[in-house]
């Protein structure tokens, strides 16, 4: 490589590589988004319907994904289902940031007892894993498609809330911050006018990483049989399900898991796109 | 990656998952080093579940501790490989002119795994224990006496004559012959037994991981397999990779497995002959199923062939009324609720519905009520139905029924349930409709114990509490064998009609085993008697 061209390339790389990202990360959420919203009207079939004559036939004309043991249609119950795992997923991440933004502002801006508390309290969900706080949520509760939601965003909570508070105290004590107070704006102005705004790109970066997480775990309590219970279907339960042929029927395996995959991976890819945008300093080559 | 090398691997994948979980804390584990079944010679390794209700015989009625009971604890009698009743600790028996007295000679020179012998008065303390004890208690309510004429021979006196005698005294595990000394001497004999009468005897008890049991030198019929381990595995469809792979020799394995390896002929799958009906059980102490149009309307509506080839994959049999099978003496084909058609089924499905008085609301969907007794008019006619979570067939069988009754207008929802609590909730009456199977020796073995007040599994299956029915069970227990059978006929017919519970076919249990395993052949019963039999391979 001449010096020239070594040159251009340090110059065009980083640019290139970043010009992939959204297109990559955009393409697939957009083309599974599509698949989700419009593939059940295009396939024409209804998702738990069994059809005993057909099961267990590979992709076809007929059923584009094959179907499974029940005569159903996998294209179907992928795309329903896939609108399952992002429904828990959003509503879970909602749940979190809903618990975890304002605890975090809080404790991070107050600090004191309520710090204290409140990290105390932290501090105990961090020593168990999410998923195992989520499976104690759902063997409370029992299984359904509102209590994985819940389980996941409880579980979430916590990690999120001591992102917040460290982020917090990091803007806290900064010049703007102590020059709004020295004008006499309160507590409750300077949390939504100074520190809420400089907070913005973290959290936007945050929620799309944990949802990323969010659709792993659902896959996860769905796997273990704790999520969306049968005949309805989530990609979680539609891999547990396909775990029974992984030896006679494997593409069943694959059609189910394929498409966790690639949202994880979109959503992964976006989240990096994003903190690329809203943080240039800390952004990735 | 062909096939082949895809499955290898995910056989594999599978079987290491398996392992982890069953691997426990144990450091007495005979299997471990074996590397996954290079040894020849060694323990036989089984996968099955937990005995999670425990080893005492007089309670215990779940076959997860039945079985593992059967083969530490013998009984009198017991069924051989065809189901025919022969001698186990007892050698033969009289029975008096009247049919009330039952004089039962033990074998010479039998004892308990400590070497001690196993006498008459063994047996006294056995069955007095086992007439106060839930499992048996109503079966045993005849027996007014057990005594020990001498050392060998014990004499059992018995309110009124009862055929089924002999077979009772041999039901696996439950009417086990202990040792009063070992009982008594250990408040905690029961949390691992040790000295015991059966072919083997329980050496190494790890909960949720395994448990070994290794042969007892002094049973009458020293086993062909010196140390049996079996590890605890709640997920039957995974068996059959850890067969595959050989880290087990023999396991249930689910239906789908075992018709892919019958194909692929490497590992042996055999079936149970055992009689086992599938079920619908349901609470008919309310609505809606307190009324027999409702009952008689899901019998119309469910497709039975379709479940049977969809979740057991073509094996077993289906039914239409009875539920007994072809070559049971005591067979008569009823047809009650055969249609010609899938839409015949369902107009006789509606019109029982309506004539219950849930009717189709305008714009159809899920039938309401109008003026069913004890429901308010407009109640949906929808309830959950549960089943067990570690039963893959049951889950396909239940939503193959969701599909089913909604072509009927019922609303039915799915409920995995957890296995350790389904039967207790089962028998406590907690649930509208659920799903089950269960077996049965024979046809009397079936009727006595689910039918009769107080049978064995009479509070898992039919509900039952009715005098007319005791009495017909008793009465069939009395008489001659040809009066018997038309007895039981009649039994068989009322049942079809009235529904207590729903039958609608049989599962044959899949095994799988390893090349290793020799003349092994499932028995029609939770007893261990064709698992002595049964030799390794070198």
């Amino acid at each position: 490589m001449s010096a020239v061209a070594a040159v251009a390339a340090t110059v065009d790389g980083p640019r290139t590589k970043r010009r992939w990202k959204p297109i990559v990360g955009g393409g697939l959420l957009g083309i599974l988004a599509l698949f989700m919203l419009v593939g059940p009207l295009i396939s024409g079939y209804d998702p738990n319907a069994t059809d005993l004559t057909a099961r267990f036939s590979g992709p076809s004309a007929e059923h584009w994904l094959g179907t499974d043991d029940l005569g159903r249609d996998l294209f179907t119950r992928m795309a329903v289902g896939g609108r399952m795992t992002i429904l828990i997923a959003l509503g879970a991440v909602a749940l979190a940031s809903a618990i975890a933004v304002p605890l975090g502002l809080l404790t991070g801006y107050l600090g004191g007892w309520v710090d204290l508390a409140v990290m105390r309290v932290v501090d105990l969900f961090f020593a168990i894993p999410t998923l195992l706080v989520a499976i104690g949520i759902v063997g409370i509760f029992g299984p359904s498609f509102t209590t994985t939601m819940l389980a996941l965003g409880l579980a979430f909570w916590p990690f999120y809330a001591r992102l917040v508070r460290s982020a917090v105290v990091g803007v806290r004590d900064l010049a703007y911050t102590d020059a709004a107070r020295v004008i006499g704006a309160g507590r409750w102005r300077i949390i939504r006018k100074e520190i809420v705004p400089a907070l913005l790109p973290l959290l936007i970066v945050q929620t799309t990483v944990l949802l990323g997480f969010a659709v792993l775990d659902e896959a996860g309590l769905g796997f273990l049989g704790l999520g969306v219970q049968p005949p309805d279907a989530s990609w979680g339960s539609l891999l547990a399900q396909s775990r029974g042929f992984v030896l006679s029927h494997p593409w069943i395996g694959v059609i189910a898991g394929v498409p966790i995959l690639l949202v994880v991976l979109g959503i992964n890819i976006m989240a990096d796109v994003l903190r690329d945008r809203l943080d240039p300093q800390g952004a990735s080559t | 990656m062909s096939k082949r090398q895809f499955r290898v691997l995910a056989a594999g994948l599978v079987t290491a998952v398996v392992l982890a979980g069953c691997g426990g804390g144990s450091t007495s584990d005979p299997a471990a080093g074996d590397g996954g079944g290079s040894q020849p010679t060694g323990p036989l390794r089984m996968l099955g579940v937990e005995p999670t209700q425990g080893f005492d015989p007089s309670t215990a009625f779940a076959d997860a501790s039945r079985v593992p009971m059967a083969m530490m604890y013998e009984t009198l009698t017991e069924r051989d490989a065809e189901g025919e009743i022969v001698g186990a600790l007892a050698e033969s028996w009289e029975i008096s002119d009247d049919g009330t007295v039952y004089t039962f000679t033990l074998r010479d020179g039998i004892a308990f795994s400590d070497g001690s012998p196993i006498t008459a008065a063994d047996v006294v303390f056995s069955f007095e224990r086992m007439k106060t004890g839930e499992a048996l208690q109503a079966q045993l309510a005849t027996l007014t006496s057990v005594e020990a004429v001498d050392d060998s021979t014990v004499r059992f006196t018995l309110s009124g004559p009862m055929s089924t005698f002999p077979a009772l005294v041999g039901r696996p595990a439950n009417a086990a012959i202990l040792s009063e000394a070992a009982v008594s001497a250990d408040p905690d004999y029961f949390t691992m037994p040790t000295i015991t009468s059966g072919p083997w005897s329980l050496t190494e008890y790890t909960p949720k991981s395994q448990m070994t049991f290794t042969a007892n030198e002094h049973y009458f019929k020293p086993p062909g397999i010196e140390t049996v381990q079996v590890s605890f595995n709640n997920d039957p469809t995974a068996n059959a990779a850890a067969l595959e792979s050989g880290s087990a020799d023999l396991a249930g394995v689910a239906y789908s497995d075992a018709e892919r390896l019958k194909t692929e002929g490497t590992l042996q799958v055999v079936q149970s002959d055992q009689l086992a009906p599938l079920f619908w059980g349901w609470d008919r102490t309310k609505a809606p199923f307190d009324n027999k149009d409702v009952r008689q309307a899901v019998a119309w509506a469910v497709d039975r062939e379709g479940k049977q080839e969809a979740c057991w994959f073509g094996t077993g049999g289906v039914t239409y009324g009875n539920i007994l099978r072809p070559w049971d003496p005591a067979y008569e084909e009823i047809n009650t609720y055969q249609a010609g058609s899938r839409e015949d089924a369902l107009a006789e499905a509606a019109s029982l519905l309506d004539a219950a008085g849930w009717v189709e609301p305008d714009g159809g969907g899920t039938r309401v009520a109008e003026g069913v007794d004890g429901v308010e008019d407009g109640t949906p006619l929808a309830f959950e139905v549960p089943y067990e979570g570690n039963w893959p067939a049951a889950e396909c069988h239940v939503q193959i029924l969701q599909q089913n009754l909604q072509e009927a207008g019922i609303e039915v929802t799915p409920r995995k349930y957890d296995p350790a609590a389904y039967w207790g909730d089962v028998s406590a009456g907690a649930f509208t409709m659920y799903h089950g199977g269960a077996g049965a020796a024979d046809s009397m073995d079936l009727y006595a114990n689910w039918f009769a007040t107080g049978g064995s599994l009479t509070a898992l299956t039919t509900h039952l509490d009715d005098p007319e029915i005791n009495a017909k069970v008793t009465e069939a227990q009395q008489v001659d064998e040809a009066t018997s059978i038309q007895i039981i006929k009649e039994l068989e017919e009322w049942q079809a009609d009235e529904l207590p519970m729903l039958v609608v076919g049989y599962q044959w249990p899949q095994v799988g085993m390893t090349q290793r395993v020799q003349n092994y052949k499932p028995g029609v019963d939770a007893d261990s008697y064709t698992l002595v039999e049964a030799t390794l391979s070198e």
